[in-house]
């Protein structure tokens, strides 16, 4: 199945094809709401939340349209909101490793980089809500820069520098997170 | 900054994400639970005006107790040209406190309240920055409408702000004599406006468990009556792809478009003073 296909058989209602998607796109999405909500732990919330309600706005999708872009969008929507609500703004903490799938690193890596981690989303949390989402539409949900405008309403030409100037601001945030870069 | 790439790639790398097989059935078996799905958009079903009781489930995460029960389901309705409304359930929606941790107003704000307190009920909003509706008008492009009614000409606190990528201009209305403050808001009344237009057949609105959606008519065009909770809806962009904004105040909100622009009107009052203060709008250039 290819995603137009299964975007086409989503819209008529066909939740296995739409489950096909979110397949697809489900890391990204949890690491895009994780960068804008400011939380891993409530990430996956969003994600799901997000995507139970991209299903019934679907229908209006424009086929042929970009979907990424389009998804990313509404999940970062969702994680806006989330935090935003400030319901769950106390946690900074990731969840713990029983619950979520990772890549194989040994242990004492993996503590490594989930801390670092979390100070990366501390630093972001300190960026104000535009400032973040670029950053997060581009190193965590992986957009490209088209995809961005597309996601962000904006000429692409518009992207990189926005994406600059987000960079800019998080760099002293990093730093004081303790973050240590070797150059930037 | 190449440096800095890679930390944030590594740490998108690090965040734990689910077994996408999980996730994926985790949604799948939301959109199957009968309280989740969505009626088909329908044709006219002839009454005037339909309270939709919402009663909801929920299923999702962790902060959520238990699940639920009644089956929600939306018997649409279809009033006032609308093809359908759509009653999805969703989690309760948070409520936005002025108490809990404000962010501070921008730099570059203008309101300079003498106590923190109106600032800080406006700041946990979220709205954006504080303009005039001149500058908000030259900003957003397309002409702000204000309410002539007695109380409400006059916005205490202008601000413009996205999301909606186009823009959003929000009025915010203080605790004043003659307005009803919203319980636990610090505000007596919001009003929104943004491109983009509810659409008859699509208007998706998600609500928590004992939510009221009355279909009415708004200055002669369709509009919804949002009661009892915060909710989440969706509306379409001027791009033609849909889109969520969030309902901002634990209040009752009034939801309607017209030529192409979506306003929102959320207050403490009843159906009718609402209706009253939304029939009244005019071009703020006529009013100001």
């Amino acid at each position: 199945m290819d995603e137009a296909t299964a975007v086409a058989l989503a819209q008529a209602g066909d939740v296995n094809a739409y489950a096909w998607l979110v397949r697809r796109h489900s890391a990204a999405a949890v690491r895009l709401a994780a960068a804008v909500c400011g939380s891993a732990a409530d990430a996956e919330d969003a994600a799901q939340e997000a995507f139970v309600k991209m299903f019934y706005a679907l229908g209006r999708f424009r086929p042929g349209a970009p979907l990424r872009p389009w998804l990313m969008r509404i999940v970062a929507n969702e994680a806006r909101n989330q935090q935003r609500s400030g319901r769950r703004r106390a946690a900074l903490a990731t969840r713990s490793a029983g619950t979520a799938a990772r890549p194989g690193p040994a242990a004492d890596e993996l503590v490594i980089a989930e801390a670092e981690a979390d100070a990366v989303l501390a630093a972001l949390a300190t960026l104000g809500e535009r400032d973040r989402v670029v950053v997060a539409y581009r190193y965590f949900a992986g957009l490209s820069e088209r995809e961005m405008a597309d996601a962000l309403g904006c000429r692409p030409g518009t992207v990189k520098s926005r994406l600059a100037r987000a960079l800019g601001r998080l760099q002293p945030a990093l730093v004081e997170q303790g973050v240590t870069m070797t150059d930037g | 900054m190449a440096d800095m790439e890679q930390v944030l790639s590594r740490a998108a790398e690090a965040l734990p994400v689910p077994e996408p097989g999980r996730f994926a059935d985790a949604v799948a078996s939301r959109l199957r639970s009968p309280a989740a799905t969505v009626a088909a958009p329908r044709g006219r079903v002839g009454a005037r005006s339909v309270a939709l009781a919402v009663a909801a489930v929920l299923v999702v995460g962790c902060a959520l107790v238990g699940t639920l029960v009644a089956p929600v389901r939306s018997a649409v309705a279809d009033l006032l040209g609308v093809d359908g409304v759509h009653i999805t359930r969703a989690s309760p929606l948070p409520l936005p406190t002025a108490t809990s941790a404000p962010a501070p107003l921008s730099p570059t704000t203008s309101v300079a309240p003498a106590t923190s307190t109106p600032a800080d009920a406006v700041a946990a909003l979220h709205l954006g920055t504080a303009t005039t509706l001149d500058a908000a008008a030259k900003a957003l492009g397309f002409d702000m409408r204000v309410p002539t009614t007695a109380g409400y000409q006059h916005p205490d606190v202008v601000l413009v702000g996205t999301p909606p990528a186009g823009g959003m201009v929000s009025m915010v209305y203080l605790p004043a004599p003659g307005r009803t403050t919203v319980p636990g808001e610090g505000v007596a009344g919001l009003l929104s406006e943004f491109r983009g237009h509810l659409e008859g057949g699509f208007f998706q609105k998600l609500a928590s468990a004992g939510t009221n959606v009355d279909a009415v008519e708004v200055a002669g065009v369709p509009g919804y009556w949002l009661s009892g909770q915060p909710h989440e809806f969706f509306y379409v962009a001027p791009d033609g792809q849909v889109d969520t904004e969030t309902i901002r105040l634990a209040a009752n909100t009034l939801l309607w478009s017209a030529a192409g622009i979506t306003y929102r009107f959320e207050s403490a009052l009843p159906l009718p003073s609402a209706l009253a203060i939304a029939g009244s709008m005019q071009d703020a250039g006529t009013v100001h």
